[in-house]
């Protein structure tokens, strides 16, 4: 027998691939970019739905249900965003800007999916195999294939989830008809009829899960990345099965931490925050990784993955990680200083700062004009302040750490939607603005010193760093319009500065965070009920 | 999905046997203690919130029902790390003898080609009983195995699954390679060499165990009409958990034994192989 006939057997080992990814996530920092380009994305589709409740609001201060949908976007009790796309007054208060925001929300999802996962996708790949990095590889990997990857989009996410959609469409045209007896039947058939197509949509999605490395692996887009990760799901079931069920037990598990806490008294919203933050900066790149790999070690030119021993990942958790994450942010803080004093940069310091004016004028104006007498009119209580820090409890604390993770998460994407030619973040920044404009309008604030006490003790140090996250993103912006329109190396290399220098500063604006979150969650109050409050 | 690979360069004979010192490593006894605080901390909680749900509980008790829940969740990633470390020396030993046998099998199949063909016989029983143990053997996702142990209550029921598949996997895996180990050693005798000091002790699978386990549970589950459903459960989770603490503690035992014969097996194997003879070998 030849030594070659006992090697006949690859295998592909899923704790050998995932404990690399860890170790590729831990080498390469640069491959959470592209989780943090998700979070940009995230607000830029934000802020297509910010910019239509701003013009609505500017253009009917006195509608009490345009009142009700800020109210809700302002408020991390009633789902926020997700509440105002929910809400039908949101999309039947005025039909062409409706169909604008639909549409604009398909093409951004779409086209600006397709540029985030080419990039994410492209960078784990070359993460895999290369020694180092760099932050241009982000770039010119999402430049790549994004064209590919937001067909490869569309038609994996109308394969996964058609059945499911065609359930709930069912649903949805019953429902209509739901006053007569025929109706409640077809509501019924309906609803039966949703449970298995559901169903359907569940397994397909354990065999589309390798769609989208299909395309930077393979080079492959639409239904032909489709197939092939069915052929390689169906080839490694096994494999594709401990893939979904890691992957569901870690989210479950995130889930099962924010229950306890809140059951330990922290506010259910703001524990959130964690699984954010938890989710896109570590589990995600390293899942995705994970992913990845086991696609690409599914090919037949590639070799199994050789026996070596693992280190253990947990040491290296407890012991070199905090201290590699400090020496990240120590780096952070000094390119960040080094930011805010160039003078380069002042146009986009004066470019953010304008956007937060602009907010708190429109803002303001739109609260005189009939936005504040809508919201006491909704029951808001001037001079009542959120009854979550009524007193000071052991849960406190953790929810200024709640409150730095949201802070920090949303500064990324202020930062990274500027990709996005700079409009997302200013529109971030100037909605910012116009909250506070709303609040500290007559009907809303009893006085200015009360309002002051409500905002200065923790937005001292937060209001300003959102204005930098919004300057690192205005100047992002302006170095994609740079590429854009006056493509070549030099606007390349740019770009690629730009990103690394905006990865820096958010990364560098932590400790602000930190220190703002706990004075929000632990100083503020109690200089509040010193000037009159009530909780 | 399958294609011949042969991989680059491998660890030589003498490291791998060097790598003994990592792979066969004992857990200490208590480490036991891990997934005993997690045991004993669900089942307080269990307790408390049966006491809750049942009224007799005061508002206070929803904080430490919370707090109990935080420390057992703590307490069961502390167990569950110990499961992923069962897991994980299992896959790490095994992949090791694999990669150990093949580097052995490459250096016996030069030292026939110099000797002569009557080695030829032991030799090919020896590559088709490694053929059967790399067919036979399969790692266990140690990272899935711990991440489902760590399932509050659930997950014990994925521990004691966990300690079935490790003891069956260290029985197998204790047979086919002694079986191995014997061709190796025929082949080493028939060209003239000092053979290897092959014993046979078999190792038993815990399966009575787990079948104790199943008995015992269904009949716990009878309970209900007595406890109601709330008590039978927590009933069977106290006779799972306790069954699966006295599983782990055999798991983290079993091996030593095999450890110790490899240690002296894999010195003698060296001996009578050295790195020089030896040439690239393929991947376990």
């Amino acid at each position: 027998m030849s030594r070659n006939a006992l090697l006949g057997l690859k295998r592909i080992f899923f704790d050998r691939i995932f404990l690399r990814s860890y170790w590729t996530w831990r080498k390469h920092p640069a491959i959470i970019v592209p989780s943090m380009l998700q979070s940009g994305l995230s607000l830029i589709l934000q802020s297509v739905i910010t910019l239509a409740v701003m013009l609505l609001l500017i253009s009917e201060p006195a509608d009490t249900q345009l009142a009700r949908l800020f109210a809700a976007m302002i408020s991390s009790r009633s789902g926020g965003l997700l509440g105002v796309l929910l809400n039908p007054a949101f999309w039947f208060t005025n039909i062409p800007l409706s169909t604008g925001v639909f549409v604009a929300l398909i093409l951004v999802a779409l086209l600006g999916g397709g540029w985030v996962y080419s990039s994410e996708y492209g960078t784990y790949l070359e993460a895999w195999n290369s020694e180092s990095i760099p932050i241009s590889a982000v770039v010119s990997n999402g430049s790549r294939r994004w064209m590919s990857m937001a067909w490869t989009l569309l038609v994996s996410n109308l394969v996964t989830w058609g059945p499911a959609a065609i359930g709930l469409g069912l649903i949805a045209a019953s429902l209509a008809n739901i006053n007569s007896p025929a109706g409640v039947v077809a509501l019924l058939a309906a609803s039966y009829a949703f449970q298995p197509l559901f169903f359907a949509s569940l397994i397909l999605s354990v065999f589309t899960v390798y769609s989208y490395p299909a395309v930077v692996v393979d080079g492959a887009s639409g239904m032909g990345a489709v197939r092939r990760s069915f052929r390689v799901a169906s080839h490694n079931l096994g494999l594709t099965l401990t893939y979904s069920i890691v992957r569901i037990i870690f989210q479950g598990l995130l889930l099962l931490v924010t229950y306890l806490a809140n059951g330990l008294g922290v506010a259910a919203s703001l524990s959130t925050a964690f699984i954010v933050v938890t989710l896109s900066f570590i589990l995600t790149p390293i899942l995705h990784l994970t992913k990845s790999m086991i696609y690409y070690h599914a090919g037949q030119s590639v070799r199994e993955t050789p026996f070596q021993i693992s280190n253990l990942i947990w040491r290296d958790v407890m012991r070199r990680l905090p201290r590699a994450v400090w020496l990240k942010i120590r780096a952070g803080l000094g390119e960040g200083l080094r930011f805010v004093v160039g003078p380069r940069n002042l146009p986009f310091h004066a470019a953010s700062f304008a956007a937060l004016a602009i907010g708190i004028y429109l803002g303001y104006n739109v609260s005189v004009s009939g936005v504040g007498s809508s919201l006491l009119g909704l029951g808001a209580q001037p001079g009542h302040g959120n009854p979550d820090f009524r007193q000071f409890t052991a849960a406190t604390p953790v929810d200024g750490v709640a409150i730095f993770l949201n802070n920090w998460f949303v500064s990324f994407a202020t930062a990274f939607s500027g990709l996005g030619f700079a409009a997302p973040s200013f529109i971030s920044i100037m909605f910012t603005g116009f909250t506070l404009g709303v609040l500290v309008g007559p009907q809303l604030s009893p006085s200015l010193t009360m309002f002051s006490a409500a905002i200065l003790p923790h937005g001292i140090i937060e209001i300003p760093s959102f204005l930098l996250a919004g300057s690192a993103g205005m100047r992002l912006g302006y170095a994609a319009l740079k590429t854009k329109f006056r493509p070549g190396p030099e606007s390349d290399a740019y770009l690629s500065k730009t990103m690394r220098l905006a990865v820096y500063v958010v990364v560098g604006l932590a400790p602000l965070f930190f220190i703002a979150g706990l004075i929000e969650a632990d100083v503020t109050p109690f200089i509040m009920k010193m000037f009159g409050w009530t909780f | 999905m399958t294609s011949p690979q042969l991989v680059g360069q491998e660890p030589s004979l003498s490291t791998l046997v060097q790598m003994r010192l990592r792979t066969d490593i004992e857990i200490p006894i208590a480490w036991l203690l891990l997934p005993l605080a997690s045991y004993l901390l669900w089942a307080v909680f269990a307790v408390a919130w049966w006491s809750d749900g049942a009224g007799l509980g005061t508002s206070d008790l929803t904080l430490v029902i919370s707090g109990l829940g935080t420390l057992g969740l703590a307490a069961s990633a502390a167990g569950s790390y110990l499961v992923f470390i069962l897991v994980n020396r299992a896959n790490e030993h095994s992949s090791r003898t694999r990669a150990l046998l093949l580097s052995a099998l490459s250096a016996l199949e030069a030292r026939v080609g110099i000797s002569g063909t009557q080695a030829l016989l032991p030799l090919n029983s020896a590559e088709e009983g490694f053929n059967k143990l790399a067919e036979v053997e399969r790692e266990r996702s140690a990272v899935l195995w711990a991440l489902l142990s760590l399932i509050p209550f659930v997950g014990w029921i994925f521990l004691a699954v966990a300690q079935l598949r490790l003891s069956r996997d260290l029985a197998n895996h204790n047979r086919l390679e002694g079986l191995v180990f014997e061709d190796v050693d025929r082949t080493l005798r028939s060209i003239g060499m000092q053979g290897i000091p092959v014993r046979y002790a078999p190792v038993r699978p815990h399966d009575t165990l787990g079948i104790i386990v199943v008995i015992c549970s269904v009949i716990e589950l009878f309970s209900a009409f007595v406890l109601g459903a709330a008590g039978a459960l927590i009933l069977v989770y106290l006779t799972i958990g306790a069954f699966s603490i006295f599983w782990i503690d055999l798991s983290i035992r079993d091996p030593t034994g095999h450890f110790h014969y490899h240690s002296k097996l894999e010195a003698d194997i060296l001996r009578a192989l050295p790195d020089g003879t030896s040439t690239s070998a393929g991947v376990a």
